[in-house]
Formats: C-alpha cells, sequence, structure tokens
C-alpha cells in the first residue's frame, strides 16, 4: 500500500469513527420518534381516588348495558370481558357468588359487582375488583386485589386490600388487618389494632376502636411563660416572623412560643408545649405529652410525638413518625397531610386528611410501644 | 485555507525574528512556566466540576431522592398571590390567566396578578377583559414608566400584594391544575423562602434546536436541581414556576433591580439569609423555549451575564458566610463560577495548544483537558446528565441526538465567553442594564403538541 492511500485510509477511518454517533442522531432528527414533549400531568401520583375513579369508568365503558339490565329486573348476570376475564353481576335473587371450582380452591376469579349489599365468607381470596352499590362486609383473613363501596365497608380481622379500597362512606378495618396501596373513604376511616397501611385518606382517620377525642382548642398547653427569640439558648437570628437557632433546642415544659421555630440540630419540646406557628427540625425531634403546634411541624429526620400532642399539619417528616396516644393531626373541617418514610401510631390516635407511610404504616396492637428505627 | 494563512503569516516573519521568539519563549523561561501552571490550574477547576457532575449523576440514578413536600394533597392552604409579568404578550396572556383561573385551589385564597410592563400591544385590554370578568381573583397592576425588566416590574408590583407568598410565572407558560397546591405546599416549611418547578418545553418537535434545548432543559431540572435538593445544596430559584416568601425576600432586601438575573440573585440572598430554596421535580410546566439561534444566544448571553453578576456581588459573602454549611457553601460557589467555565475553558484549549507548539508537553495534559471538557461544558448540564435525565423521563429515543449538542454547546461556549468577556470591559461595567426579552412564537401559545 503506498504512503498516501495509507494516510487517505487512516484519515477516513477516523472521520468515519468520529462522524458514527452521528448516524442515531441524524436518523432520530429525521424521523422524529420520540419529539414530543414530555407528559406532565401525572394525576395518578396526586389523586388518591385515581383508580377508583378508573374502575368506575371502566364499567361504564364495558357493563353498563349489563348493569342496567340486572338493575331494572334484579336478576344476576354472569358473562366475560373481552379479555377473557368472567365477571358476576349480583342481582336482588342472592346468587352463588363462586363457582364449584372457585368454591373448592377457596379464590374468586371473576369481578364481583353488586347492586344492593355484599357479603363476602371468611378467608377466601378475591383476584379480580369487589364492587357493592351498598355496604360491603369481608369476613376474616381475606385478601382483595381492590374494593369499592357506595355504602360502608367492613373488613373482617387479618384481611389484606392488595391494591386499593374506595368507599363512598365509612370503612372499618378488624385488627391486623392490612391496607396496601390506596386506601379512601368520603366519611372516615377506623383501623382496629395491628393493622398495616400505605396511603390513606378521609376526613377522619381513627386508630384503634377508642372514641376520638373530642375536639380542643388546645387552651390546657402553653400555660408556662412566654418565650421570646432571645430566652432562645445558642445562636439565633430572627427575621420575617421566623426564629432560626444553630444547633439542638430544647424548650421547657408548658412554654409559649408565638413565633415560626428553624431548628438546625435536635429539638425537644416539653410537656405541655404550645407554638402559635410552625415549627421546623431538621434533625430528630421530640415532642413531650400534651404539645400543641397550631401551623405546620416538618423534620428533617425522625420525629417522636408524646400523648395528646396536637398539630395543625401538614406533619411531613423524612425519617419515621411516631404518634403517642391520642394524638391529633389535622381538625374536624380542617384536613391536612401527615407524610412520612414510616408511620406508627399508639391507638386513640387520629389524622383529619392523607396519611401517607411510603415504606409502611402500623398502629401498634394493645400493651406495644412505638419505637423510631434509626436506620 | 487555514494552513496557507498560517504559512503567510510564518512567511511574513523574518526568519531570525521567529527563531529568537521560539528561543526566548523556550523550555524554563517564566512565561512558560506561568502558562503551564495556569492550565494546571484550570484542569483543577474543570475536574472539580467534572466531580461535581459525576456526583449529582450518580445521586440521581442510585441516590435517596427527597420529594418532601410532593404528598401534601390536604391542607389549610394559604392564601396565595400568582404574578404574571407580562411585556407585549397579547399573543400568549390569556392563555396563562384562563389556565390560572381553572387551577385547583380555593378561589377564596387565590389572587391573580398580571402585571402589565409597559406593554404598547393589545396585553392590556386582554388583561383588563379578565380582570372585568372575574374581579375577585384577577388584580392588574399596570406599569406605565420606570426601569426596564422583569426584577423592577416585580419589585413595583410586590409593594401591593398583600400575601406572604408569592408565586411568578411567565407568561408564555401553562400551569396545569394542580401546580399552584404543588408549588405552594413547600411554604408550609417556616425555612424555605424560595421554591421552584420544573420547566418543560412545549414546542419540542419544532426544530433541532428545540429538540436539543428540551434535553438541556431536562438535564438541569431532572438531574442537576434534583440532586442539589436530595443533598441539600443549592437549588436555584428560577424567576418563573416558583415562588418566594415575601417576608423572606422583604428581609433580605427584595427583587434587585440591578440585576440581569433576579432569580439568581434572590436564591443567594436568601440563601445568605438563611433561607432555603426547594425544588420540586415533579411540579411541571410547559414553556416555550427559543425556536432561532439568535434568539437562543441573547438569551444565554442575558443568563450569562446576570449569572456573573451574582457571582461578583455575593462570592465573598458566601465565602465569610457562617450560616451557609460547608457543602452548601461550596455547591453556591461552584454554581456561582458556571458562566465564568466557559471562558476559563476556551483559554485552557488556547494554554494547551501554545505549550503543545513550544514542546512543552507534559503527559496527558491535553488528554485531561479533552474529556474532561467532554464533561463540563454547557451552561446547564452536562453529557452524561442529560442521557441520565433522558432515561430518569423515559425518553429512550431522543437520547440518540446526544451528539448533535456538542453544536449546541459550542453556540453556548462562545455565546457565554463573549457575554463574560464583554462585562469586564471598562465601557461595559458602568453601563446602563439593557434587558432583552426572549423572542417566543406564539404559534403555540403555550400548549404542547400532540
Amino acid at each position: 500500500m503506498s504512503p498516501v492511500l495509507a494516510i487517505a485510509f487512516f484519515f477516513a477511518l477516523t472521520v468515519g469513527w468520529a462522524l458514527l454517533p452521528f448516524l442515531p442522531a441524524w436518523a432520530e432528527a429525521r424521523r422524529r420518534r420520540d419529539a414530543a414533549p414530555l407528559q406532565v400531568v401525572r394525576r395518578a401520583e396526586v389523586d388518591v381516588r385515581h383508580f377508583a375513579r378508573r374502575f368506575r369508568d371502566f364499567l361504564a365503558q364495558h357493563l353498563t348495558a349489563d348493569l342496567d339490565a340486572a338493575q331494572a329486573d334484579g336478576r344476576s348476570r354472569e358473562g366475560r370481558l373481552e379479555d377473557g376475564t368472567g365477571w358476576l353481576i349480583a342481582g336482588a335473587d342472592t346468587p352463588a357468588l363462586f363457582t364449584a371450582a372457585e368454591a373448592g380452591e377457596r379464590v374468586s376469579q371473576r369481578l364481583l359487582l353488586a347492586l344492593g349489599d355484599l357479603t363476602l365468607p371468611a378467608e377466601h381470596s378475591f383476584l379480580q375488583e369487589v364492587f357493592a352499590a351498598g355496604a360491603l362486609a369481608g369476613g376474616p383473613r381475606n385478601i382483595y386485589r381492590a374494593m369499592l363501596a357506595d355504602g360502608p365497608i367492613i373488613l373482617g380481622e387479618e384481611s389484606t386490600t392488595l391494591r386499593w379500597l374506595h368507599t363512598e362512606d365509612a370503612l372499618v378495618a378488624g385488627n391486623g388487618c392490612a391496607l396496601y396501596g390506596r386506601v379512601s373513604a368520603v366519611v372516615s376511616i377506623r383501623l382496629g389494632e395491628g393493622c398495616r397501611f400505605e396511603r390513606l385518606h378521609a376526613p377522619a382517620i381513627a386508630f384503634g376502636a377508642a372514641d376520638e377525642p373530642a375536639e380542643t382548642n388546645g387552651d390546657e398547653a402553653g400555660g408556662g411563660r412566654e418565650l421570646t427569640p432571645r430566652d432562645l439558648p445558642g445562636q439565633v437570628d430572627f427575621g420575617a416572623g421566623r426564629c432560626l437557632v444553630e444547633g439542638d433546642l430544647e424548650i421547657e415544659a408548658e412554654a409559649r412560643i408565638d413565633f415560626d421555630l428553624v431548628v438546625v440540630g435536635r429539638l425537644r419540646l416539653g410537656r405541655g408545649v404550645r407554638v402559635d406557628g410552625s415549627v421546623k427540625c431538621r434533625r430528630d425531634a421530640e415532642l413531650g405529652p400534651g404539645v400543641v403546634i397550631a401551623g405546620s411541624l416538618v423534620c428533617g429526620r425522625h420525629l417522636r410525638l408524646g400523648a395528646g400532642c396536637r398539630i395543625g399539619g401538614p406533619l411531613l417528616a423524612e425519617g419515621d413518625v411516631v404518634l403517642g396516644a391520642g394524638c391529633r393531626v389535622g381538625g374536624a373541617g380542617r384536613p391536612t397531610t401527615l407524610s412520612a418514610r414510616r408511620v406508627t401510631v399508639a391507638a386513640g390516635g387520629t389524622v383529619h386528611g392523607t396519611v401517607w407511610a411510603h415504606e409502611g404504616g402500623r398502629l401498634l396492637a394493645a400493651g406495644e410501644t412505638g419505637e423510631a428505627r434509626h436506620a | 485555507m487555514f494552513p496557507d494563512l498560517a504559512i503567510a503569516i510564518l512567511d511574513a516573519i523574518p526568519r531570525e525574528r521567529l527563531v529568537t521568539l521560539f528561543a526566548l519563549i523556550g523550555r524554563g523561561h517564566w512565561l512558560v512556566t506561568a502558562m503551564t501552571w495556569a492550565l494546571y490550574v484550570i484542569i483543577f477547576f474543570v475536574c472539580v466540576y467534572l466531580v461535581r457532575h459525576y456526583s449529582f449523576t450518580l445521586n440521581r440514578l442510585y441516590g435517596r431522592q427527597r420529594h418532601p413536600y410532593l404528598d401534601v394533597d390536604e391542607a389549610e392552604w394559604p392564601e396565595v398571590t400568582v404574578m404574571v409579568p407580562a411585556h407585549n404578550e397579547e399573543a400568549v396572556i390569556s392563555q396563562i390567566l384562563q389556565a390560572l383561573l381553572e387551577v385547583d385551589y380555593p378561589r377564596e385564597r387565590l389572587r391573580v396578578m398580571p402585571v402589565n410592563d409597559r406593554s404598547d400591544d393589545d396585553t392590556a385590554a386582554i388583561i383588563d377583559a379578565f380582570a372585568a370578568r372575574h374581579p375577585d381573583v384577577v388584580m392588574p397592576y399596570e406599569r406605565r414608566e420606570g426601569k426596564a425588566g422583569k426584577a423592577a416590574a416585580l419589585a413595583e408590583a410586590m409593594a401591593h400584594v398583600d400575601t406572604d407568598l408569592i408565586l411568578v410565572f411567565d407568561a408564555d407558560y401553562m400551569p396545569g391544575r394542580g401546580l399552584i397546591k404543588q408549588l405552594t405546599a413547600p411554604f408550609f416549611d417556616p425555612e424555605v423562602g424560595a421554591v421552584m418547578g420544573r420547566v418543560v418545553p412545549a414546542n419540542v418537535e419544532e426544530n433541532l434546536l428545540t429538540r436539543l434545548l428540551d434535553l438541556e432543559r431536562a438535564g438541569g431540572y431532572q438531574v442537576d436541581q434534583q440532586a442539589r435538593m436530595n443533598l441539600h445544596l443549592v437549588p436555584q430559584y428560577g424567576g418563573t414556576v416558583g415562588g418566594v416568601r415575601k417576608s423572606a425576600l422583604m428581609e433580605v432586601g427584595g427583587w434587585n433591580t440591578d440585576s440581569l438575573a433576579e432569580d439568581t440573585d434572590a436564591t443567594y440572598r436568601l440563601l445568605l439569609g438563611g433561607w432555603k430554596t426547594a425544588y420540586q421535580n415533579r411540579s411541571e410546566c410547559y414553556e416555550l423555549v427559543p425556536e432561532r439561534w439568535p434568539a437562543r444566544v441573547r438569551q444565554i448571553k442575558r443568563w450569562a451575564k446576570g449569572h456573573n453578576q451574582t457571582m461578583v456581588r455575593y462570592f465573598w459573602q458566601l465565602v465569610r458566610s457562617r450560616r451557609v454549611g460547608r457543602l452548601e457553601k461550596l455547591d453556591g460557589l461552584l454554581l456561582l463560577g458556571v458562566y465564568l467555565m466557559s471562558p476559563v475553558m476556551l483559554v485552557g484549549w488556547a494554554l494547551a495548544i501554545l505549550l503543545w507548539f513550544l514542546g512543552i508537553n507534559k503527559p496527558g495534559l491535553i488528554i485531561i483537558l479533552a474529556v474532561t471538557s467532554y464533561s463540563s461544558i454547557g451552561n446547564f448540564a452536562t453529557f452524561f446528565e442529560l442521557a441520565t435525565a433522558a432515561r430518569l423521563d423515559g425518553s429512550r429515543e431522543r437520547i440518540r441526538l446526544l451528539p448533535f449538542l456538542l453544536f449546541g454547546f459550542l453556540v453556548s461556549l462562545f455565546s457565554v465567553s463573549r457575554a463574560t468577556v464583554g462585562q469586564t470591559m471598562p465601557w461595559q461595567r458602568n453601563g446602563r442594564l439593557h434587558w432583552s426579552k426572549t423572542d417566543h412564537n406564539s404559534r403555540h401559545n403555550g400548549r404542547p403538541h400532540g
């Protein structure tokens, strides 16, 4: 090979190698296979009732005629969807909910749609959605894929919902239930002892069988000394209605604070402290019994609330949250959000609004004490 | 062409002088030593930015993701004012006002304040019509004279705002229904002084430039901003699709009307004042990106100048600050220097080539510069950040356009360098502030295609 040819070959090879990445680039620029703007509306992420709404849309799209006919004559119907999934519309004639094979295996493979109330036996699995136009009651130790009811839903002890549950009325979950995915109720939710949950939404979510504590205005808290920013130890900066404290902070019992508080270190609020503002703590925070915070409570790590605390909300923690007995977050007519990595609640607590436990939440059983897991 | 020219120039220099020149500037000459050390320093800084960008990218791929305010869907929502500065925006102003009237937010707690900033088109008439139809929500502010620029308009209008929370949208943006709640939620944290959402181009499919800008924006927000949020560093308030706590901003001096980047300026003053900027990656809003290169060049030059102004103002304040944490401070300083890196990089290349021709070929210097330049240039994010952003967004095909970004980055490199060098000229330093509004194509009206 002549030197000129070798140089030309080397040059061509180099140019070709450099231009190689431009081939797929040029092809994409010409074909525009991925030129649409990024889709930004994610209703599934923000709407707790998203799946319930989609299921209603699904029923309206595929089974309206059969549901209307069953409604008109009161008789049950069954059939299959285009993908082969079976369905049963239970009318007033109280049909058998299971085929022979299903009854033997104690597993329902069909969509169950009841035009009125629906009562389900114990220790069965329901692999498709269950809907009731009236009340829906399930026996103990059942497993559900998803549930929807226009009336109240009562879950037997140790039942499990895998994806979502929604009722236009109230939900009562027996002891030891596991509620995975989204659970929402238009009126209220009450969880029995030992229940596990992920995302709950209702105007009132009661943890445990005890009655919801009466509404109080928190007057019993903050009966002691009123603190000003100058009373706080450490390096303190005050401006725009907010007090910034470098380092850890401990507030004496029964003290009263009427400004927003930001603590860079750890925070400890004594028994009965009242804050007429919001509180932020970048590290761990511990609230004594009966603490009242009128505004929000934000914690960068783990948060522990003593018994009977009242938080106006929202309550946000990037670590774990432990709610003591009888704590209340939000208020009647003032729904708010509790969000944390893990949430542990002692019996008697109430949250008005939404609870999000990203890695799971748990209502303590009788005699159990909650510990924030400092992983 | 170029070799001919070079040979002609060398021929024009007398042979004996050329020999003397190379003999003088040879090994061991103080000038060569200085140039070598300058190159080392430049490569060091480029490597620092390289590490920073890799840290961000790895954090986004494998680190813990922080979205501390995303879950707030129920709350006692505070009163908020949404300001829409508008200078000759007749083509788009009605779209955003209509969108704001349809948002999911308690109507009695929402005020929409279009700020008609010296418009001489039909912007005022359109705003007045909205105000007449929705007097309970739309409360316009008219500005007929005064200093040019968004910061001046915001500063003047803010005096008439009676809520503590203010959100700001440019007129060509299209907020979704849930966006106001999402951007308001971080203010429940009393440490948050500003909030920033994610900007998503709507006119992506217009041409290659818009597609490249879409990739750049994705890298800047999806990776860079979110990583800074994850790592408790310094997310940046971007002036639109975001907001400020009025009391906090006033405490640190209000909007700086002398700045070309009032958003970056506010970010740093809030940081120095002990306030945080929260970034909400899932609070997305469509925008129109420039569709022509001249508009793009003007935009990035304005950003560069404004950012450099902020660097000069706050660099030493940030260095001396005792309130800002060490990592936060380091990130804040590096963020201040991002636009300065363009001319620095060009100087680095010039030095490397010059030293090579002088026979000072330190092992690997040019290779290090080449590799690190590849990973450091770009005004928003680097190549691997863009690729990561495309992956996180699930936009697998558009990642193929990555090689074309080389041209976009070169344009940015020279535009930013020119703007930065120009700022240092004595006749520029004391000159009047020149505000150049970014041109938008009104055909899309902020709505995405398809």
